[in-house]
């Protein structure tokens, strides 16, 4: 099966239409990630420096990536799962998700960055260098984890 | 594909640079006319606010309607 | 379907004019001469208003489940359902007008204040609430669990929002030294703007609810 471009395209909206149909999972990102940056909020105050702030606000990028890309791939039925497997190439079904992964953590990254910059003051000098690395870094992170996940999880759907 | 790639990337990366250029040249200073005349223009934008979240609010509810409208034209 | 209070149009027109009257006097009504405040004190009938609004609702959220507990209808349960979504939009209104109006007396969007730390949980709490109600796919077990969560979430609010910020200094007026609410609209011009405007706001929101409630009963019934 070869790399298509509409199956891939096919491929994206099928996972924004699972994400509007079930809101949950992108609500419950949120108030995670806001409720965590407000917990730091209220335990460093303001004496926040700005190596501490860089930890703080990527480690809580870091779990909210995890968070939402396991549930990205258990959100789906067993049937459907099995269909893809069937019918769809392995390489189109992993891009998609990717991508769509790629554009809700950019996403995510930038109401992050929004909630850090209303509590703490914030230590960036260059705000739009940071953007670009926030998306480069977002890029990253669910590339890496959906394929470590991705192994994980066929692994288990075929020994099933 | 690798084609394909490095071209986004590339795209990409020119996109961040034109948009860091662009924002140094322009400085915009809002609270100077915020604080004008007594601050009235906190009140307006606030009122203003106000009644923005509720339309808004209004309009997701007027598209559940129009759905439950169409789920019944369709029967 | 019977004929509810929600069919009645005598409270919308007097949300209306509450409204109108409060846009009216909020612009152009006499108001105390306040040294950092100036003219946003007006604030009072557009920010302060939309947090007595969602006390409001959450109280009939905190009802209405209660309710649902006594004799397990499923109205009660999207009555109360709706109520905290309502009180939701009033709570986000009153952040967002909250930071605008921080941000140019008080010099900061967000300023650490017990007040602001108070509303920040409960709307926390709040959003648990909907996740909570999300995660439950059994109608009558979601109905049940979350009535209770909301009690415990009720009374939760009123413990952050009512009584810490008033143990503790704060920014807000009426705490800790700083002067009371009632210091500066004793001369009443400012009570009689404000409550109407509380009645006005709290009434558009109970009216945009029964739009919801409406809705999701008819579409129940439409799917049986």
């Amino acid at each position: 099966m070869e790399f298509s471009f509409k199956q891939f395209i096919r491929l994206i909206q099928h996972e924004f239409n699972l994400e509007l149909k079930n809101k949950q999972a992108i609500t419950s990102l949120l108030v995670y990630s806001l409720a965590s940056i407000y917990i730091s909020y209220l335990s460093y105050r303001q004496q926040l420096d700005p190596v501490s702030w860089n930890a703080l606000f990527w480690i809580i990028m870091l779990f909210a990536a995890t968070n939402a890309i396991a549930r990205s791939f258990l959100q789906e039925s067993r049937g459907i799962q099995l269909f893809h497997y069937l019918l769809l190439s392995p390489a189109n079904v992993i891009l998609a998700k990717t991508c769509y992964n790629i554009l809700l953590l950019s996403a995510l990254g930038i109401v992050n960055l929004l909630a850090f910059s209303l509590f703490f003051d914030l230590p960036i000098q260059d705000k739009l260098q940071f953007v670009g690395g926030l998306l480069l870094g977002s890029f990253g992170l669910s590339s890496i984890l959906d394929s470590c996940i991705w192994h994980c999880f066929t692994r288990k759907v075929m020994l099933h | 594909m690798n084609r394909i790639i490095s071209k986004t990337a590339v795209l990409t990366l020119s996109i961040f640079m034109s948009l860091h250029s662009f924002a140094r040249a322009q400085e915009i200073e809002m609270a100077d006319t915020m604080r004008s005349e007594g601050k009235i223009y906190v009140v307006v934008v606030i009122a203003a606010l106000a009644l923005t979240i509720l339309s808004f609010y209004m309009f997701r509810i007027d598209r559940k309607v129009s759905k439950l409208e169409k789920e019944i034209n369709k029967r | 379907m019977k004929t509810t209070i929600a069919h009645a149009w005598w409270w919308k027109i007097l949300a209306l004019i509450c409204l109108f009257y409060t846009y009216y006097m909020g612009f152009l009504g006499e108001v105390p001469r306040m040294p950092i405040l100036n003219e946003t004190i007006r604030n009072l009938y557009f920010h302060v208003t939309m947090w007595m609004a969602m006390l409001v609702l959450m109280l009939c959220n905190a009802i209405y489940s209660i309710k649902y507990l006594g004799n397990s209808k499923p109205y009660a349960d999207i009555v109360a359902e709706e109520c905290a979504r309502m009180a939701m939009v009033f709570g986000v209104a009153g952040l967002i007008t909250g930071m605008v109006w921080a941000n140019y007396t008080w010099g900061a969007p967000w300023v650490n204040d017990p007040q602001l730390n108070g509303t920040a949980a409960s709307m926390l709490i709040y959003a648990a609430y909907f996740i909570l109600r999300n995660a439950i796919a059994d109608d009558t077990k979601r109905a049940r669990l979350s009535s209770v969560y909301s009690i415990f979430a009720f009374v939760m609010m009123v413990v952050f929002i009512l009584i810490i910020p008033k143990l503790n200094d704060s920014l807000h007026p009426g705490k800790g030294g700083n002067p009371g609410f009632n210091k500066y609209d004793l001369d009443s011009n400012m009570r009689m703007v404000f409550y109407p405007a509380v009645i006005g706001w709290t009434l558009l929101g109970v009216w945009m609810m029964s739009f919801r409630v409406r809705i999701t009963k008819l579409e129940k019934h439409y799917h049986e």
